[in-house]
């Protein structure tokens, strides 16, 4: 503004405007700006055909250069359905999903819905003609009418031709050994999810890959063990029973029954008694078939030897609590005699000199009754375990009372007993052949070994001659216990229990079954004991899938055999070769 | 020149038109033959699974135990029908004497060569000399068979099977005698009980006779 000199005015000088810069005008401004849009619209314009042409170059060029194909030729080996079938350890189909067509209706579309009515209840009896006009005549645009048509019914009501009635492509869920396998195989909903068993826990499983899922459960010992425990529930007027069949060298459970079971097809409306799986969900007080693992604990410490004898003569008083024997034999017994009578009083006395509580609490640790089992259901019920674990607590524990488990627990430890002493975990999906078996070891083969003895004792002169099978060499431990019914034992409620193994010079395969109240009948003497009930049951059992299993029977008077698996009730061990063989024990066969 | 080069132009674009049409109409076909081709497979792929499962309902245990109930004279097997091992088996015994030209043949025995009716000689598992043959001097000459019973277990000593074999007349003998299994106990006058006794033609049972599966 002031070109001249500071503090200089000029004056008698006419006035030069200062030199400034000429004023734009409006025209030139509007042209700059317009000149500038243009140039971003070009670069905007050409980034964009920039972009459509280099995806063009790569889609053509540098692609598969062939045009994409509208279809594409069917997989002939794929399965048409959008879950995975289970089956058997043979590949028998245990379930499997079937493409069915549902019926829907438009009602906007249908044209008279009494006619449309009565001609579908005339196809489909089983639909009520009201009902289905008033939903017919609705102001819907969607209604079921019926689900999973059988293909027969489709092409009935296909030919109707009503207008509005529609087929939707629906799959549905079908178990060819219905009752058979319920628990374990489970069932699914409406919507094809699994609800209960291996189609629940294997859900993921069954709708990502399609390959079927195999069990480890062979569908013939399944028949045989449900049929025999459904006779001995009948026979003794039972109110449940679980069964099992299980392979002591892997670890597989290759039957599994639970009774009361159900049609899979249909699980509404059933009480939870019949949903329930006992073998795995349920915890019971196993009784008597508890020692088993109480003369394990004992002969594994060290401290205690077959042969050393027990007081059984006296009953144990402790605190309000008196134990007493069920049979009592008023004298003293050896630790074998102990196991092979079922002495309560021996067992506790056992117990005592093995460890007491310590030893008693960290051997039930090893045989996994303190955590559920790794079996794959969802049905997984948790041991109740006493807390704190006093001397009572322990004392009851060496007879099978006060601690509650599964029987799945109990076969699976039961095994491990028998087998050389090594742990597996159970499992119901079917190992390959060759595939590595988890295990771990939990008792020494010295150990195994005489409790093998024992298992055959109790068979061939104990509680249990009812399970022998000639030529199975069949051993087991008998169970009964007394229910607990509110705060205190029942007198007349009981679980009896038989987990028998064979053959017992080389275990291969434990078979337990377990009956729920049983009622004594006048062929069992009044007696609903585990030796009465469920040794039978067993020995009917194993006699049937012996041969299926591909057993090799063997003369058990045979003196390799009996060197193998006797053992006398002093627990001492025969001296090899000590049986005559052509002269047989008299009483045995 | 100017039109007769626009014409080829024109021309060639017309015939790529045509062929370019007629490959259309062609894949359009390929592809509904293809999608037809497809539902068939779905829908054999649907059957398929129907089928494979009724093969499994129609094969349900429960179900297959009743039939064979009703309609076959079968039952469970037992542990004793088993053969323990394979050296229990006994050998066939080698001839001792020429057939006799009338002696009735034995009854056909699967995986067995038919072999004329002759003298046995018993070869019981643990020993490891024969047992004495036994041919009765009988007035026809035609000799007498002796089908040893105790096959297992080997308990019976050569004693018992030298003096088991009865002598039966010929008349009795052929065909009905020769699946009788003789015992080791039963006394030489004594006749097996017929009602043990497999029919003759019923070559699974001869079999199982010999081994003695039905004792």
């Amino acid at each position: 503004m002031t070109d001249g000199p500071q503090g200089y005015e000029p004056i008698g000088h006419a006035y030069a405007a200062p030199p400034v810069a000429k004023p734009r005008s409006s025209l030139s401004v509007a042209m700059e700006q317009s000149r500038n849009r243009l140039m971003v619209t070009a670069a905007v314009v050409t980034l964009a055909f920039t972009a459509i042409s280099g995806k063009l170059v790569a889609s053509t060029m540098m692609r598969d250069p062939t045009e994409p194909r509208a279809h594409r030729a069917a997989d002939a080996t794929a399965t048409p359905v959008g879950r995975a079938d289970i089956t058997d350890r043979n590949g028998n189909l245990l379930a499997t999903s079937l493409a069915t067509a549902s019926l829907y209706a438009d009602p906007k579309i249908v044209i008279d819905p009494k006619e449309a009515a009565r001609k579908l209840v005339s196809v489909l009896p089983e639909l009520e003609y009201r009902e289905l006009q008033e939903k017919l005549s609705g102001d819907k645009r969607f209604v079921w009418i019926k689900r999973n048509l059988t293909p027969r019914q489709q092409a009935q009501v296909h030919r109707l031709g009503i207008p509005g009635v529609y087929f939707e492509r629906e799959e549905r869920r079908f178990y060819p050994a219905a009752k058979l396998t319920s628990h374990v195989v489970g069932y699914t909903g409406v919507d094809n999810r699994g609800l209960a068993g291996m189609e629940q826990s294997f859900n993921k499983r069954l709708t990502t890959d399609p390959r079927p899922v195999r069990l480890s459960l062979d569908l013939r010992l399944q028949h045989i063990l449900r049929k025999e425990v459904a006779a001995a529930m009948e026979e003794f007027r039972a109110i449940g029973a679980s069964a099992m069949v299980f392979d002591v060298n892997t670890g597989e459970v290759l039957a599994m029954v639970s009774l009361p079971d159900f049609d899979p097809h249909d699980p509404t409306g059933l009480d939870a008694e019949t949903l329930f799986n006992r073998n795995t969900l349920g915890v019971y007080e196993m009784g008597s078939t508890f020692k088993i693992f109480n003369t394990a604990l004992s002969l594994e410490s060290g401290k205690v030897r077959p042969t050393d004898m027990f007081d059984a003569v006296h009953p144990i008083s402790i605190g309000r609590f008196t134990i007493r024997d069920f049979h009592p034999e008023h004298r003293p017994l050896s630790a074998a005699e102990i196991f092979e009578v079922s002495s309560n009083i021996g067992s506790v006395r056992m117990m005592l000199q093995a460890g007491g509580v310590p030893a008693q609490r960290a051997f039930m640790a090893k045989m996994g009754f303190l955590r559920p089992t790794p079996l794959e259901l969802p049905e997984n019920g948790w041991p109740l375990v006493p807390n704190p674990w006093r001397e009572i607590n322990a004392m009851t524990i060496a007879f099978g009372h006060g601690i509650s488990v599964s029987p799945m627990h109990t076969v699976a430890a039961a095994a491990s007993v028998i087998n050389g002493g090594v742990m597996h975990p159970p499992t119901l999906l079917k190992r390959e052949p060759g595939a590595e078996i988890p295990s771990e070891r939990v008792m020494s083969q010295q150990t195994s070994e005489t409790m093998r003895r024992l298992f055959r004792l109790v068979v061939a002169e104990g509680t249990a001659k009812a399970a022998n099978v000639p030529g199975y060499v069949v051993g087991g431990k008998t169970g009964t216990a007394d229910k607990q019914k509110g705060r205190s034992y029942a007198r007349n409620a009981r679980m009896s229990s038989f987990l028998g193994a064979f053959p017992m010079h080389a275990p291969k395969y434990v078979v337990y079954v377990m009956l729920d109240e049983p009622k004594a009948t006048a062929k069992t003497y009044g007696y609903a004991t585990g030796g009465w009930v469920a040794a039978p049951a067993v020995g009917r059992v194993i006699k049937q899938i012996g041969p299926l299993l591909g057993v090799q029977p063997v003369d058990e008077n045979s003196p390799e055999i009996r060197s193998a698996v006797e053992i006398n009730s002093n627990g001492t061990i025969p001296p090899r070769g000590s049986a005559v063989a052509s002269v047989p024990t008299p009483g045995r066969n | 020149m100017k039109g007769k080069s626009a014409l080829f132009w024109l021309g060639l674009a017309g015939a790529a038109g045509a062929v370019l049409f007629q490959t259309s109409y062609e894949v359009q076909e390929l592809e509904e033959q293809l999608a037809s081709v497809n539902r068939k497979i779905v829908a054999e792929q649907e059957a398929i699974q129907v089928l494979r499962a009724e093969w499994s309902y129609l094969n349900d245990p429960t179900r297959l135990e009743t039939l064979a109930r009703t309609h076959l004279a079968l039952r469970p097997t037992d542990a004793r029908q088993f053969v323990a091992s394979i050296d229990v088996i006994p050998m066939r015994p080698t001839p001792v004497m020429a057939p006799a030209p009338d002696a009735a043949p034995l009854p056909p025995m699967a995986g067995l060569q038919q072999a004329p009716a002759k003298a046995t000689s018993p070869a019981p598992a643990k020993t490891t000399a024969p047992a004495a043959v036994v041919i009765p001097a009988s007035a026809t000459g035609a000799p007498a068979t002796a089908i040893p019973a105790k096959a297992i277990p080997a308990k019976a000593t050569a004693g018992n099977v030298a003096k088991a074999p009865a002598a039966p007349t010929p008349q009795q003998m052929a065909p009905k005698a020769l699946s009788l299994p003789a015992t080791a106990k039963a006394a030489p006058a004594k006749q097996p009980a017929p009602v043990a006794a497999p029919i003759p033609t019923d070559s699974m049972g001869v079999l199982i006779a010999r081994l003695g599966g039905n004792r």
